[in-house]
């Protein structure tokens, strides 16, 4: 992380609109209603010159999306609340900081596109927070989605995309959420509201402590047993914790205020500010999670407890297989590149993989996929004894390798820019090794450089390392 | 029988992308023809049911105090899809039977279920009603019930989430049995239904779609052996574990409430189509309810509004058969084998001696071609308001040149018919 922190205040608000549609039809919307005024203040008093919302009730599936229509306008209605009025709202949106994200978010491994349409359909829990804590688009304003599916390390790389983004700018962040998200499942009168529970209301104590004493990466950790104890389980985790801790720098040091707290048709509903203390330092162990890249390999089937089984068999079922199989996904357009038209690998390693326009190959052997086996014959049997081989035919199969790879991630042979090729005995093999490479790769043009090695870790005579243009 | 027929209805926007109709906004190439062949041969039987109304459940209404009723006469707005904005952009403007959701909504009261009314004009109908509306009507000229989808599963269970949807459709049932409206129901929910996190390049590139993963559709395929073969209670009995198995969009509450409405059909579903759409399970199925494909000859009579030939054809035997003659015309319309064209003709041909209502219709855009035809059937004798009516009967969307001539030569020899 860098040392010049861009953000200048973090917080969270709530996205139920009774704050903002009727808050004086109950003393704690009210108390809420002030709270946001609060933190409408400490926005202004942080000198923020951008507003960046993560909001729970924007849920999305491919990735994430961040709003970039510059000034959209629109006659919102919540679909729950619908009876307690229309929102009009006209925001102003800043469509090249969220450019920026998305970009940033794209070159550390994840999905994420922007949003630019006429009637896209932001979510109640934005345009509360908009209205309430910027309602004259004082600032420009930005909104990221929370993907149903992603988890931790996915929601950090998030973070750190939206960090990246940064640069230069004084942000303040907040996320739209509520504490424990219990509603009462019947309409109740105003009065009547309290937090749907006495366990909710002690989390969510404990949960204010802790925000007040600045404690914001205690209570990131505590985000999966959060998810289990006060949270109806909508979605696979509670993130926006994880989020605000990364985007804000993953330490403890801030001055917290929490500057309301109510229920809020039975949810914990707060509002609350951060601000980053001086030379914040992360105490952080070790952690799997905090990854800087998304390796983007996230598979929510076949990895999750939720894998469907097959149906139970009967006689007008097909038969049922043994285990369900991994599920296949098109893998192109990924940041790693494996086909199955390709050696397998012998190691922990893809085919390809992809950084910026650029293309990395894994060193690239002559072995056939799916066989194994060498064409031109392997340099030795399997007791080790020295075998008769083909140097032409190894190395054109290296090169026929090479272009299924490339072709499987998009690029093709024409668009090598360099290649190591790898010789395990340069005396016997560089000259039909160099006539077969020549065939192929004369009108390309890549940059070459050809190296003895003592061994290669299959019975292969050559091996290429080819980068190419994506 | 109220309920003239039921439908399992998916909306993945895919499919209205992929048809190009004038309300979306985004063009595509291609995609996803066999879900959306399916669908057209789905509409076709069922509109040929004339209902008087469509009641949709849909599961992107997502409510969490009660199942809310759309209740405000006429919704018109744009629809953009959340998650896939690239593809459903669309400007719906749709009637709604207001009576018949508040005869609903207070029978799910009455039941003891937690209900609302939207009344809220402002109102953005959700994307998943709009997509099944359309791709079961295009031309939105039927009255919709709109029902949200009450998630009780998140709240409580799976479990919980079944008994109120089987609620649901009782009161449902209990509503539509003493009405004299005809009504589809309509489920609109995916079967198993995880997608793919990524979208290609371009999204109909069908080389990259395929289901998910090899359980969900053998989970798909054994309900839709159920459905084939009538079985609904089982199908209802084995939702709970179906839906959490599959992660099927039933979680909705959709489809049990409809089979439940329609008292557990026994007769075989048609199944139209089934296909993956980005990685979800979709089925296109109806349960035409038997005894009811056709609207009683009274009310066919009633709404061609034939004045000149009046009570004669309602009350008169003869009259009956003509009228069951010509309404077999009218509805097979260019499907009989005697669809081709005769009405070639070069030049234009002069349309300002013709009668007004019938000149009307070519100012509209009726194939000039047809000028020859008309004029020879009411040459013919054949009742100018006869003729009109006819014509406009043909729904809009199968308004071709060729169906529309073979129905004025057909309206001709049912006249000639009538008259000897
Ligand atoms: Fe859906």
């Amino acid at each position: 992380m860098s040392n010049e922190n861009p953000i200048v205040l973090g917080g969270l608000v709530p996205g139920i609109p009774h704050p903002l549609l009727c808050p004086n039809k109950n003393a704690g919307w009210l108390a809420l209603n002030n709270g946001f005024a609060r933190a409408r203040q400490a926005i202004i008093d942080s000198g923020a010159d951008l507003l960046l919302l993560y909001s729970t009730m924007w849920p999305s599936v491919i990735g994430h999306q961040i709003q970039a229509r510059p000034e959209p306008e629109w006659v919102h209605v919540d679909e729950l609340f619908h009876g307690l009025g229309s929102i009009p709202y006209k925001f102003r949106i800043d469509a090249p900081f969220g450019e920026k994200f998305a970009k940033a978010a794209q070159a550390r491994g994840l999905q994420a596109r922007t949003v630019d349409y006429h009637g896209f359909p932001i979510d109640t829990g934005s345009v509360v927070a908009l209205k309430l804590l910027n309602p004259d688009n004082r600032i420009p304003a930005s909104i990221v989605s929370s993907n149903v599916y992603s988890d931790r390390a996915e929601t950090l790389v998030l973070a750190k995309a939206a960090r990246d983004a940064m640069e230069g700018r004084k942000v303040a962040v907040f996320n739209v959420m509520t504490l424990s998200n219990r509603l009462f499942t019947d309409w109740i009168h105003p009065d009547q509201d309290r937090i749907h529970s006495a366990k909710d209301e002690e989390w969510n104590q404990k949960l204010l402590q802790f925000l007040g004493e600045g404690r914001l990466e205690d209570v990131a950790q505590l985000s999966r047993t959060i998810q289990s104890s006060i949270r109806v389980h909508k979605v696979v985790n509670f993130k926006p914790m994880w989020f605000l801790s990364a985007v804000m720098g993953q330490d403890n040091n801030y001055a917290g205020t929490v500057h309301a707290y109510a229920p809020l048709y039975g949810t914990g509903a707060a509002v609350v500010t951060l601000v980053p203390g001086n030379g914040a330092v992360g105490l952080k162990e070790f952690d799997e999670d905090d990854v800087e890249v998304f390796s983007g390999d996230r598979e929510v089937v076949a990895n999750s407890a939720h894998a469907p089984l097959a149906p139970p068999a009967a006689e007008t079922a097909p038969p049922a297989p043994a285990k369900a199989a991994p599920a296949p996904v098109a893998s192109t357009g990924n940041v790693t590149v494996n086909t199955a038209k390709a050696p397998d690998p012998v190691g922990a390693y893809p085919h390809a993989r992809r950084q910026g326009d650029l293309l990395f190959l894994s060193g690239v052997g002559p072995r056939q996929p799916g066989t194994n086996a060498i064409p031109g014959g392997p340099i030795r049997d399997s007791e080790g004894a020295a075998l008769d081989y083909d140097i032409e035919a190894q190395t054109q199969a290296v090169i026929d390798n090479i272009r299924v790879i490339l072709e499987a991630s998009g690029s093709s042979l024409d668009k090598v820019i360099d290649v190591q090729a790898f010789l395990v005995d340069m005396d016997r093999d560089f000259k039909g090794y160099n006539k077969v490479y020549a065939a192929t790769f004369e009108p390309i043009q890549a940059t070459r450089t050809t190296i003895a090695i003592r061994a290669l870790p299959t019975p292969i005579a050559v091996e290429f390392k080819v980068i190419a243009k994506a | 029988m109220p309920i003239i027929a039921g439908a399992l209805a998916p909306h993945p926007p895919h499919l209205v992308y992929a048809e190009n109709p004038p309300q979306n906004e985004p063009k595509a190439e291609c995609g996803w023809e066999t879900l959306r062949w399916g669908y057209e041969r789905m509409r076709k039987d069922i509109l040929a049911l004339e209902p008087d109304a469509i009641v949709v459940l849909s599961p992107h209404w997502q409510t969490y105090i009660g199942t809310h009723f759309l209740a405000v006469p006429q919704l018109k707005s744009r629809s953009v899809d959340p998650v896939f904005p690239n593809l459903f952009r669309y400007n719906y403007e749709m009637q709604v039977d207001v009576d018949l959701a508040r005869e609903l909504e207070s029978a799910a009261k009455d039941a003891g279920l937690v209900t609302a009314l939207m009344e809220n004009p402002d109102f953005r109908v959700d994307y998943g009603t709009i997509v099944s509306c359309h791709l079961l009507n295009p031309a939105w000229d039927i009255p919709i019930v709109g029902m949200s989808s009450c998630r009780n599963s998140a709240f409580y269970s799976i479990e919980v989430m079944q008994e109120q949807a089987l609620a649901l459709g009782k009161a449902t049932r209990e509503v539509l049995q003493a009405s004299k409206k005809r009504v589809v129901l309509v489920s609109s929910n995916s079967l198993s239904h995880r997608h793919f996190v990524r979208e290609s390049d371009i999204p109909e590139d069908m080389s990259k779609e395929h289901i998910m993963h090899h359980g969900q559709y053998l989970w798909d395929m054994r309900m839709i052996e159920l459905m084939k073969q009538g079985k609904s209670r089982e199908i209802v009995d084995m939702m709970p574990e179906f839906t959490t198995q599959a992660i099927s969009e039933t979680d909705a509450g959709a489809m049990t409430w409809m089979l439940s409405a329609m008292d557990f059909p026994t007769q075989p579903a048609e199944v139209y189509a089934y296909g993956s759409v980005i990685g979800t399970g979709n089925a296109v199925v109806s349960w035409l309810e038997p005894e009811s494909k056709r609207k009683p000859l009274k009310e066919f009579a009633d709404s061609l509004q034939w004045e000149q030939l009046g009570q004669k054809i309602k009350e008169g035997t003869q009259g009956g058969k003509f009228l069951e003659g010509l309404r077999n015309l009218v509805d097979s319309g260019g499907e009989s084998t005697r669809s081709e064209s005769r009405t070639e003709s070069k030049k234009t041909p002069r349309t300002d001696n013709l009668p007004e209502g019938i000149k009307e219709l070519f100012d509209k855009g009726l194939d000039k071609s047809l000028v020859k035809p008309v004029k020879a059937a009411l040459r013919a004798g054949v009742p100018e308001k006869m003729l009109l009516a006819a014509i406009k009967r043909i729904p809009e969307r199968d308004h071709s040149t060729a169906r529309v001539a073979e129905v004025i030569e057909l309206t001709v020899e049912a006249w000639q018919e009538y008259k000897a």
